[in-house]
């Protein structure tokens, strides 16, 4: 593959993820209303209030530090660029020898923090309580992160994340480890996604909600995406311009149902804020039964 | 002559002029006698800082050009003459302390601190350049002692009493060669082997205060920068004699011995990260974060030692170099924390998250200095502490598939343990971070603050901007660590020697493949221009408003900065985390409790106050005194 073909095929998953972003937002608000017995937004709905948002005023506060813009800014392009490191589509894309799980978490991380200290620069008590939630969930995702990195470094042998997905088409784990590491996923994307919404809905305004706002659901779609590589068929390398279409539509269908799941059991279950150490915890737990696993697996081989 | 020589004489000389002052000053800090007019503080301060500069440099130069030099002064003991050894390991360690220390004296407000300064230069030196085994117990002794002294502990007697159980281990180091024969590894499967290996592991554990030794929790006047210097650098002393006797001195490691690094390891920086993320002080956050670098390298260390026992040259040169770099970075993050901490305090009169609030408005180059150190501690990408861990992490990876299942096991369960550290570390950094900077002042002393002399900013900013470097450019960093391999580890020296050959399959496989910072940052770049130009085009331009104030009752005018109760504060952003943490992880139970020489410590400490800081001032100066004049009074091979 020419390194020309790997530049457009990163910067089509670009405009894909941050086109397909909002979408997939709205699905899930969907499929959370309509599990809670009422007809819900349109699919299109996170479109119209982004486009909203660009035409409204943006309000800074009197005591906000010049840190505040930076901060704002930077958890969206660490956002953004944690969401180029994740293949959708296929493999072998121009960012694919950077998309070390490990950094991705970090860029995560370090996006999320960077959304808390924005929310709390203007020393208000709404946003900083929304802020604290936002600061745990961040925290509390390391743990479960590294662990389930872990299992599928076990299972792969790299923590390379395109090299991880080819591996995994070729020969998948054992099915315990491998429901175990899809369990320990989907709790992590579930807790991530939970804590994030409301909180920033009271430290900004105009274009920095804009911003937040779609930081978070790209966020959503990232977990989506890593949750769908892990799901076979796995994304392959581009051969053909039919194995690209075939790879789109897999990818496309694979995250609308994890979506409509992810939506529908947001919707049933109450939420709560407490709720977010428990799914983080789940999370880790079920990483490490994959990696006890796998280790016990690999010395029986 | 080689430039290694040139820089041990350099660095024995910097050292001597550190300590002897520092020893002469003591007497006369303890009240003694009267201070004398030519160790009027800041001359001397000044004149450290220039010294320590210079050994750094002499330090790099070693690192670049390689060689050893080693030194047998005609002193100590009948048959055991005192012998000082310089090589790239040495010096990769020392660079940060002489960086600190010297960054730290010209930072100092008019140099108070020098004294206690230069006595932990001239003692760090002498215990990382130590080539035998008493120098080096004698070295570690001394500064577990000076270390205790210069932070005076929040629970005195606890602390003296670990105090001096810690000095007594430290001493390990010297009775190793009794213990077993020539080295700790001289035969490993003996049982006088395992006791020093034990001893010596408690050795490391004392100087790098984990456990089952107590925090370093210092309860620290305003501005003191020695005590905060002396925390942040207990977890390179203790780490540096745990990879001299652990690593370096055995030749062939059992796999055993990894299992007490990696768990008491990856326990102690989930512990330290905890108690970070619930102090209400920045200098018990410190403290923490000080705990929580040490466990990680003491998973580091137990990483190799497993490497090591499987005969996995390469994977142990993976690891080491992921603890250096680690430990490297921990040492200039914990600096840089301490600094500013100090700056904070002084400037803004208080020490308590509380009292504190809004300093980025007052202390820009402070609070901007203390992102980036805070930054780093909490291993966030494109930082210099991301570096070492991610080496850290892959080396732990490529033993989980190598070892055997309980090792594996064991590795895992580090691996969650460090996890869990990184994520409190993170929650703790952002909480210093923002209640201390962020938001509005809580007192009138924070919103009144002043900025931090001229040097203090300098220094600030050089040691940010180091650590700025490390995190884009790890590479930097690696290459310095690559001939600190070499020297430590017996198999290194031919991996680097097939590497000057031109065929370097060390120093290729231990790059930082896969994780490519520069790239990263010039993407994160290109995608914030996008985004600014967007949202500046495309979007209203912001407009200055008043806050909400949600809805609660306007402040009195005498609040002019509105209320700060209202606002998020240290326990609201700890919760509900504080609740939910194990209370064993906060608050480790210090080692020796209730034993009888704690309760003998106990009644001491029930003394007339003048009485017990009369004697507690005299026991350093009195000890040092005593060594000094037996290193320089026992002249080599009287015996003989």
């Amino acid at each position: 593959m020419s390194d020309a073909l790997a530049v457009l095929l990163l910067l089509v998953h670009a405009a894909l993820m941050l086109a397909a972003a909002p979408l997939v937002q709205g699905a899930v608000d969907r499929a959370a209303s309509l599990a809670q017995g009422r007809v819900g937004p349109p699919l299109l709905q996170p479109w119209r209030e982004l486009v909203r948002l660009s035409r409204k005023t943006t309000l800074v506060p009197g005591t906000a530090s010049p840190l505040r813009q930076p901060a704002l800014l930077a958890a969206s392009t660490l956002s953004i660029t944690a969401s180029l490191l994740v293949p959708s589509f296929c493999r072998g894309m121009a960012g694919a020898v950077l998309s070390d799980l490990v950094a991705v978490g970090g860029l995560l991380v370090a996006a999320r923090l960077a959304l808390v200290l924005a929310a709390l620069d203007d020393g208000e008590a709404s946003s900083g309580l929304g802020a604290g939630r936002l600061l745990h969930a961040a925290g509390l995702l390391q743990p479960g992160w590294l662990l389930l990195l872990a299992a599928l470094a076990l299972a792969t042998g790299t923590t390379n994340l395109d090299a991880m997905l080819g591996a995994l088409g070729e020969a998948l784990p054992p099915a315990g480890a491998a429901s175990l590491a899809l369990l320990a996923v989907l709790a992590l994307a579930l807790a991530d996604s939970e804590a994030a919404e409301t909180a920033t809905l009271d430290a900004f305004s105009g274009a920095d909600l804009l911003l937040a706002s779609h930081a978070a659901w790209l966020r959503r779609l990232l977990w989506l995406t890593l949750l769908a590589g892990l799901i076979p068929p796995a994304p392959g390398l581009p051969a053909s311009l039919f194995g690209l279409a075939e790879g789109l539509a897999a990818w496309a269908i694979k995250v609308l149902v994890l979506a409509i799941a992810l939506g529908a059991t947001q919707g049933l279950a109450r939420r709560t804020a407490l709720r977010v150490p428990a799914l983080m915890g789940l999370g880790a737990l079920g990483a490490l039964l994959a990696g006890c696993l796998l280790i016990a697996t690999q010395r029986a081989a | 002559m080689s430039v290694s020589a040139l820089a041990l004489i350099l660095l024995l000389t910097v050292g001597a002029l550190a300590g002897l002052p520092a020893l002469a000053g003591l007497p006369a800090l303890a009240g003694l006698l009267p201070r004398p007019r030519m160790l009027r503080p800041l001359p001397l301060a000044a004149g450290l800082a220039v010294l320590a500069g210079l050994a750094a440099a002499a330090c790099v130069a070693v690192l670049i050009v390689g060689g050893a030099a080693t030194l047998v002064l005609p002193l100590g003991l009948p048959g055991s003459p005192v012998g000082l050894t310089l090589d790239p390991f040495t010096s990769l360690l020392l660079l940060p302390i002489l960086l600190g220390i010297a960054a730290s004296l010209v930072a100092a407000p008019r140099g108070t601190a020098a004294a206690d300064l230069g006595a932990l230069l001239a003692l760090s030196v002498l215990l990382l350049l130590a080539a035998d085994a008493p120098t080096l117990g004698l070295a570690a002794v001394a500064t577990l002692l000076l270390l205790g002294r210069i932070a005076r502990p929040a629970r005195p007697v606890r602390a003296r009493a670990a105090l001096i159980v810690g000095a007594c281990l430290a001493a390990a180091p010297a009775l190793l060669p009794v213990l077993a024969g020539s080295t700790p590894a001289g035969d490993s499967n003996t049982a006088a082997c395992a006791a020093a290996y034990g001893l010596a592991l408690l050795a490391g554990l004392s100087l790098a205060a984990l456990p089952p030794f107590g925090v370093a929790l210092p309860s620290l006047p305003p501005g003191s920068v020695a005590p905060a210097i002396a925390v942040s650098l207990r977890p390179l002393l203790g780490s540096a004699v745990l990879l001299r006797l652990l690593v370096a001195n055995a030749a062939a490691p059992p796999a055993w011995w990894c299992a007490a690094p990696l768990a008491i390891g990856a326990v102690a920086a989930a512990s330290g990260a905890a108690i970070a993320l619930v102090e209400i002080r920045l200098d018990r956050i410190s403290a923490g974060l000080a705990r929580q670098a040490a466990g990680a390298t003491l998973v580091g260390v137990g990483l190799t030692l497993l490497a090591r026992a499987s005969d996995l040259p390469l994977l142990a040169a993976l690891a080491l170099a992921g603890t250096l770099l680690q430990l490297i970075a921990a040492t200039l993050g914990l600096l840089l924390l301490a600094l500013a901490d100090a700056a904070i305090a002084s400037e803004a009169g208080s020490q308590r998250l509380d009292r504190l609030g809004g300093l980025i408005h007052r202390l820009p180059g402070t609070a901007w200095g203390l992102l980036v150190g805070l930054a780093s501690l909490a291993a966030l990408p494109l930082t210099a502490g991301f570096a070492g861990a991610w080496l850290l992490l892959q080396a732990a990876l490529a033993a989980m598939r190598a070892a055997g299942p309980a090792s594996a096991l064991l590795v895992l369960l580090s691996v969650a343990g460090l996890g869990a550290a990184a994520g409190f570390s993170a929650i703790a950094a952002t909480r210093l971070f923002a209640v201390t900077c962020l938001g509005r002042p809580r007192s009138p002393r924070a919103a009144a603050a002043t900025l931090p002399p001229l040097p203090t900013r300098l220094t600030l900013a050089a040691l940010a901007s180091l650590l700025g470097l490390l995190g884009l450019a790890p590479s930097l960093g690696l290459r310095l660590v690559v001939p600190a391999l070499a020297a430590v580890l017996p198999e290194g020296r031919s991996l680097l020697a097939d590497g000057r050959q031109g065929a370097r399959p060390d120093v290729a496989s231990l790059d930082m493949v896969g994780f490519a910072p520069l790239l990263l940052c010039g993407a994160a770049l290109v995608i914030a221009v996008l985004l600014r130009w967007l949202v500046r085009s495309r979007c209203r331009q912001p407009a200055e408003a008043e806050v909400w104030d949600g809805g609660f009752a306007r402040p009195p005018p005498w609040l002019p900065f509105g209320d700060p109760a209202l606002q998020a504060n240290a326990a609201s952003l700890a919760w509900p985390l504080a609740e939910i943490l194990p209370r064993w992880l906060i608050r480790l139970p210090i080692w020796p409790r209730a034993s009888p020489l704690a309760r003998r410590f106990r009644r001491l400490a029930r003394r007339p106050p003048q009485a017990s800081r009369h004697s507690g001032r005299l026991v350093l100066p009195a000890l040092l005194i005593a060594a000094l004049a037996w290193l320089w009074l026992a002249p080599a091979g009287a015996g003989r």
